[in-house]
C-alpha cells in the first residue's frame, strides 16, 4: 500500500525465464501446449508431478527442490484450494518465485472457506515473501507472444494491444475473435482473476511505460477487497494514462452485480462515480459486449499502426476533427437509412449545394443517381471509373472527416472485381493521405466468397465493418478519444 | 379509379400471372429472365418483346405485343429508360390487354423536373376510362413472387411466409439475399414499389391481410405519392387493422435522412409526431434505421410462428410470449455479467434463483464450479444427464426466454461434443412445448468450424443469434408484438 506510485516490473511475469508447473497433469496440458505454440524452450520448462513421469512427453520431477534452478520466474499452482496454502509455504521455503499464477477457482467468489483462503494468501505474500507477486486466484494466466500462453490457439506474432480482464473466458475470446475477425495481434494479456495481489492499477502502470504496447483494453468486474486503495489509485492512474484504455465494465446494472459476486468475487460501484471517471480521464467507455470492444480494437490498432512512436502532440494533430461524414453508395434506400443511422448517432452529413454540386457537376454530371450527400452513384464505377474516382475525390472536401462506402460479396467476373477493388483502394489511399478515414461495410453472410474478400479486405488494411452502427461506434469512440488527448494537451 | 381500386384482383395478376412479358428485352435483362426461369415459371408463358432482337437467352423474341399469343398479359415488365416510357405505354395499350405493368426506370420523379412531368403523363394515362392496368414503380426493382417472379436469378423459388413492401429496390434485394444466407428464410411476395404512382403500399397491405400465404410483412417506407393526397390517411387505417404482425422501418426518420428521401423516390415524407401516434394507435411494430435490425426481428417472428405452424396450429392460435424474465445458461466466465448488464439494460428481467428453486438445484447435482445462480454458469458437465435435469429445473413457469452460449469446438464428434449437443435438442424440445423461447448465442467469426456447427444448429431448428443485444432486442419486439395483439385485440380464434 506503501508502494503506490512504484511501477512493479512484470517483464518476467509475461516474459519468464523458466516456468514451473505445480502439479502438472494431463488435465493441464493446455498449459503447456500455449508455451509450446509459442516457442517456449522446455529445457526452461519444470513440470512438477509427484505420479507423473512425464506430461505430453516432457519429463517431470517429483519435487520442487528437484529442479535445477533456484529462481523461478513464473509458478503456474494448479493444486486445488484444499492444497494451496501448504504447497504455497512449501515452494517459497526452497525457491525464490518471482510471479505466481494461482490458476484454481472457488476462493473468494465461491465461499466462506474460500475467502478465508485468500485472506490467507495475500497474507503470506504481503508480509512474508514482498518480491512475489500473484496473479489470480480464478483466472487463466498470461499471454505474451512468443513468450507465454496458456492456449496453442493465440497467435505467435506481436502485436501493440494489451490486454487485462478480469475473466480469462472473455480474455480468451477477445484473443480469438480478435485475431479472426480483424487479424489483430497482441502484445501481452493476463487473466487476473480475483486480484489477492497484483492490481489491475499494477497492470496499467507497466502497460502505460511499455514500449511494446500502444493500446489497452481492459475488462473490470470490480476492486479487490486486498486494496482498500485501488479505487484512488486506479483513477489516479488512469488520469495520468497517455494511451487508449478501451474499458469494458461487467456488473454496470445492479443485477450484474450480483452476478460478479459469483464470478470474480470483487466489489462493484456505481455507475456515477464511473461516469465521473470517463470525464476525467482518457479512459473509452465500452458498452457491455467483446464484440464492441473488439471493434474498437480494430479501429485503434489500425490508427496506431500507422502512427507507432509518434509523440501525443503528432497524434493528437491527426485524430478527426469533426464528425462529418460523406456517404457514397450504389444507389438505393441504403443511403436513406445511413443517413438515419448517421444523424442518430450524432454525425453530420454535410449538404452539398451551391458551390460543391456544381463543382461537382463540373467533374461529371450524372443521369441517373444523385451529386449529393449519399452520393449515389449507380453503375458509374464500371462503365466510367475514372470520373466514379474522380467525383468521390471532388466530394471529399475538407470539412470531410469519414467517408463510408458500402461492397457485398456478390459473384462478379474477375475484371469487374478487379475494378472495384481497385476503386475503393485508390479512394482509400486519397482519404488516409488526407488523415481521414474511411470505412467500407460489408454485411454478413455465411458464405465461403464473402469470407474471402472480407480476408482480403482486411489483409490490405481496410477498415471494414459487417454494420454500420459497428463502425460508427467505434470511430466516436475514437473521435472523442481524440477530443480528450486535445484537451488534455491544452491544459498541460 | 376507386373502382379499379376495390378490385384487389390485380395483385393476383401481379403475385400469381399466368403471363409475363418483358417489354423492352435485350441482353440487359439477364436478371430478369435468370430470375424468373429460376423460379420455375413455365418458359412458355414468359414472352420478351423487342422488334429489334430474334432470341434471347434462349427464348424467341416477339417483334410486338400483337405477335404474343395471348388475350391478355399478366404482367408486363418495361425495362426501357425515361425517354421511351411514354411512347412505350401508348404502344403497350393498343396493342393488348395487360393486368400489371413493372416500370423499371428511374431518374423520373425522384430526379429532374422532366422526370415529373413523364410521371405525371403516365398517372394520366392510367387514368383513362379505357385502361384497366395497374402499375407498380417507376424506379424500382418489382415483384418476387416464388414460384412465379423474381427478378434476380438466386431469389429462392420455395414458397414461405414472408412478404416485403419495400420502397427500395436495393434494401428489397439485401433482405431477401442476406435473410435467405443467414436464417434461411423464406417469403410469400415481394415487392420493391418504388415512387408509387399507381399501387400504393396501402392496397399491397390490404391485400396480404387477406392472403393465406403471408404471416409476417416487413415493410420498407419512405413517403407517398403525390398522385395520392389520401394514401397517409388510409395506409393508417389498414395498419390499425392488420392481423398479420408488420414490422416497420422507415426511411427519413431524422430531418437529414428526409433531405436524402428527395433524390431517392421523391415521396413525401411525414413529420416523426405523426408516426409516433400510428405506431402507438396501430399493431404495427417500429423498427429501427437499419437494416441489420429489420433481419434479426424478422427472423426471430419467422422461427416462432413457424414453430406453431409445425405443430399443426392456425396462424390465430400462435401464443405470444408473455413477460421479460430470462434465464441465462453459459460455460462459464465473464459472458454471464456483461449478459446480465445488456439483459437488464435493455429491460428484461434476470430472476434470482433463491429459496425453492436454488435448493432443488442443489439436489440435482451440487456443481463444485460455477455457479447454480441465474446467471446458470456450469462449466464442464455440459454433456451429463444432471446438466440436462438441471437447466430443465431450472426454466421454471415464470421464465419466459432462455438464453444460452454455445460454442464450436475442432471436433464435433467427440463424445464430449456428442453428449453436449443431445442436451440441447432436448431443451429445445422442452423449451417448445411450453411455449417459451430459446435462443442461441454464437460469437460471429469466419471460421469453417463455426459455419459447420451454425450450419448445424439451424438445420435442426435452433434460434441463433451472433450477439446478445441482437437477440434481445429481437426477443423484445416479439414481445411488444404480443401485447399489441392484447391491445387492439387481435383476438384469437380458438
Amino acid at each position: 500500500m506503501n508502494e503506490e506510485n512504484k511501477i512493479i516490473s512484470l517483464d518476467f511475469l509475461f516474459k519468464p525465464r523458466n516456468i514451473a508447473m505445480f502439479v502438472a497433469k494431463q488435465a493441464f496440458s493446455f498449459f503447456i501446449e500455449g508455451l509450446l505454440a509459442q516457442g517456449f524452450n522446455t529445457d526452461n520448462l519444470y513440470l512438477i508431478s509427484p505420479s507423473e513421469e512425464k506430461v505430453l512427453g516432457i519429463k517431470c520431477y517429483k519435487s520442487i527442490n528437484d529442479i535445477p534452478s533456484d529462481t523461478i520466474d513464473l509458478l503456474i499452482l494448479t493444486v486445488t484450494r484444499n492444497e494451496l496454502i501448504k504447497s504455497l509455504r512449501n515452494i517459497l521455503d526452497t525457491k525464490q518465485v518471482n510471479f505466481i499464477h494461482f490458476f484454481g477457482a472457488r476462493t473468494g467468489e465461491y465461499d466462506d472457506i474460500g475467502l478465508k483462503i485468500e485472506d490467507q494468501l495475500n497474507d503470506i505474500l504481503r508480509k512474508e515473501y514482498p518480491n512475489t507477486k500473484a496473479i489470480g486466484p480464478n483466472c487463466m494466466g498470461v499471454y505474451c507472444p512468443m513468450h507465454n500462453s496458456y492456449s496453442a490457439d493465440f497467435p505467435s506474432e506481436k502485436g501493440f494491444i494489451a490486454l487485462t480482464f478480469h475473466s480469462g473466458d472473455l480474455h480468451s475470446r477477445v484473443i480469438r475473435y480478435g485475431l479472426s475477425r480483424y487479424n489483430l495481434k497482441f502484445s501481452k494479456g493476463g487473466s487476473i482473476g480475483n486480484c489477492v495481489s497484483l492490481q489491475v492499477s499494477d497492470f496499467l502502470k507497466y502497460f502505460n511505460q511499455d514500449e511494446e504496447t500502444e493500446i489497452i483494453a481492459l475488462y473490470y468486474e470490480g476492486f479487490s477487497r486486498y486494496q482498500k486503495l485501488e479505487g484512488r489509485e486506479l483513477f489516479k492512474i488512469l488520469k495520468d494514462m497517455r494511451k487508449p484504455v478501451l474499458f469494458l465494465r461487467g456488473g454496470k446494472s445492479n443485477r450484474g452485480k450480483t452476478a460478479v459476486l459469483t464470478h470474480t468475487g470483487s466489489l462493484g460501484s456505481d455507475e456515477k462515480i464511473w461516469q465521473g471517471v470517463y470525464k476525467q480521464t482518457p479512459l473509452i467507455e465500452v458498452g457491455s459486449s467483446i464484440d464492441e470492444m473488439i471493434d474498437y480494437l480494430f479501429f485503434f490498432n489500425n490508427f496506431y499502426k500507422k502512427i507507432r512512436g509518434a509523440s501525443l502532440q503528432e497524434q493528437v494533430n491527426i485524430y478527426p476533427k469533426g464528425k462529418n461524414a460523406l456517404v457514397i453508395i450504389w444507389s438505393g434506400g441504403i443511403g436513406i437509412i445511413d443517413t438515419d443511422t448517421l444523424s442518430e448517432f450524432g454525425l453530420n452529413m454535410p449538404l452539398f449545394d451551391g458551390e460543391t454540386k456544381e463543382r461537382l457537376q463540373n467533374v461529371y454530371n450524372i443521369k441517373v443517381g444523385s451529386l449529393s450527400n449519399p452520393l449515389d452513384l449507380p453503375w458509374i464505377m464500371h462503365r466510367r471509373p475514372d470520373e466514379y474516382v474522380a467525383l468521390s475525390k471532388a466530394a471529399i472536401s475538407e470539412n470531410i472527416d469519414l467517408v463510408i462506402m458500402h461492397t457485398d460479396a456478390r459473384r462478379r467476373d474477375k475484371k469487374s472485381f478487379d475494378l472495384m477493388y481497385d476503386t475503393f483502394k485508390i479512394i482509400r489511399d486519397y482519404v488516409e493521405s488526407l488523415n481521414k478515414i474511411m470505412i467500407l461495410i460489408l454485411p454478413n453472410t455465411p458464405t465461403s466468397g464473402r469470407k474471402r474478400y472480407y480476408q482480403r479486405l482486411i489483409k490490405d488494411g481496410f477498415l471494414v465493418y459487417s454494420d454500420l452502427r459497428n463502425g460508427l461506434k467505434a470511430f466516436l469512440a475514437f473521435y472523442n478519444h481524440g477530443m480528450k488527448l486535445r484537451k488534455m494537451l491544452d491544459t498541460e | 379509379m376507386t373502382d379499379k381500386e376495390n378490385k384487389p384482383k390485380f395483385l393476383d395478376a401481379l403475385f400469381k400471372p399466368r403471363t409475363i412479358g418483358i417489354y423492352g428485352a435485350s441482353e440487359r435483362s439477364r436478371h430478369f429472365v435468370g430470375g424468373i426461369k429460376n423460379q420455375g415459371f413455365d418458359q412458355e408463358k414468359l414472352y420478351l418483346i423487342n422488334p429489334k432482337r430474334e432470341e434471347l437467352f434462349d427464348l424467341k423474341v416477339y417483334k410486338t405485343l400483337s405477335d404474343v399469343p395471348e388475350e391478355e398479359i399478366d404482367h408486363l415488365i418495361i425495362t426501357l429508360g425515361r425517354d421511351r416510357l411514354l411512347t412505350s405505354l401508348e404502344d403497350i395499350f393498343s396493342r393488348k390487354k395487360i393486368n400489371t405493368i413493372h416500370i423499371f426506370a428511374g431518374s423520373l420523379g425522384e430526379f429532374d423536373e422532366e422526370g415529373v412531368k413523364i410521371e405525371t403523363e403516365i398517372r394520366k394515362m392510367l387514368d383513362r376510362e379505357d385502361i384497366n392496368t395497374r402499375l407498380v414503380g417507376p424506379n424500382c426493382m418489382g415483384v418476387y413472387a416464388p414460384g412465379y417472379c423474381a427478378y434476380m436469378k438466386y431469389f429462392p423459388p420455395e414458397l414461405g411466409n414472408i412478404a416485403l413492401i419495400f420502397q427500395s429496390g436495393d434494401l428489397h434485394t439485401r433482405f431477401i439475399k442476406f435473410g435467405d444466407l443467414r436464417y434461411g428464410l423464406r417469403f410469400s411476395r415481394g415487392v420493391s414499389i418504388g415512387n408509387t404512382i399507381d399501387i400504393q403500399i396501402s392496397d399491397v397491405l390490404q391485400y396480404l391481410n387477406n392472403e393465406e400465404d403471408t404471416d409476417i410483412i416487413g415493410v420498407y417506407f419512405e413517403g407517398f405519392s403525390n398522385y395520392h393526397p389520401k394514401e397517409g390517411r388510409k395506409l393508417f387505417q389498414i395498419l390499425k387493422t392488420m392481423k398479420k404482425p408488420v414490422l416497420f422501418m422507415r426511411g427519413g426518420e431524422t430531418e437529414r435522412g428526409q433531405a436524402a428521401v428527395l433524390t431517392h423516390t421523391g415521396t413525401l415524407g411525414t413529420k416523426q409526431k405523426i408516426w409516433d401516434a400510428v405506431y402507438k394507435q396501430s399493431p404495427i411494430i417500429k423498427v429501427p434505421s437499419s437494416l441489420e435490425s429489420l433481419l434479426d426481428y424478422t427472423y426471430l417472428f419467422y422461427m416462432y410462428i413457424n414453430k406453431f405452424k409445425k405443430q399443426g396450429k392456425k396462424f390465430e392460435e400462435i401464443l405470444y410470449p408473455k413477460g421479460k424474465n430470462s434465464l441465462v445458461i453459459l460455460w462459464s466466465g465473464g459472458f454471464g455479467i456483461l449478459a446480465t448488464d445488456v439483459l437488464i439494460k435493455l429491460g428484461l428481467n434476470v430472476p434470482n434463483f433463491d429459496g425453492e428453486i436454488a435448493e432443488k438445484l442443489r439436489r440435482i447435482y451440487s456443481i463444485k464450479v460455477g455457479s447454480l445462480s441465474n446467471p446458470l454458469d456450469m462449466p464442464y458437465i455440459e454433456m451429463r444427464k444432471e446438466y440436462l435435469e438441471i437447466v430443465k429445473a431450472a426454466i421454471s413457469e415464470d421464465i419466459d426466454l432462455i438464453i444460452m452460449q454455445t460454442d464450436t469446438a475442432s471436433n464435433l464428434q467427440s463424445e464430449n461434443r456428442i453428449g453436449l449437443y443431445a442436451n440441447l435438442l432436448k431443451i429445445k424440445e422442452f423449451v417448445d412445448s411450453q411455449n417459451k423461447v430459446l435462443i442461441l448465442i454464437l460469437y460471429e467469426y469466419p471460421d469453417e468450424n463455426r459455419k459447420k456447427y451454425y450450419d448445424m444448429l439451424t438445420n435442426d431448428g435452433f434460434i441463433v443469434y451472433p450477439s446478445i443485444p441482437r437477440a434481445v432486442e429481437a426477443y423484445l419486439t416479439l414481445y411488444e408484438y404480443g401485447r399489441k395483439r392484447n391491445t387492439f385485440k387481435i383476438l384469437n380464434k380458438s
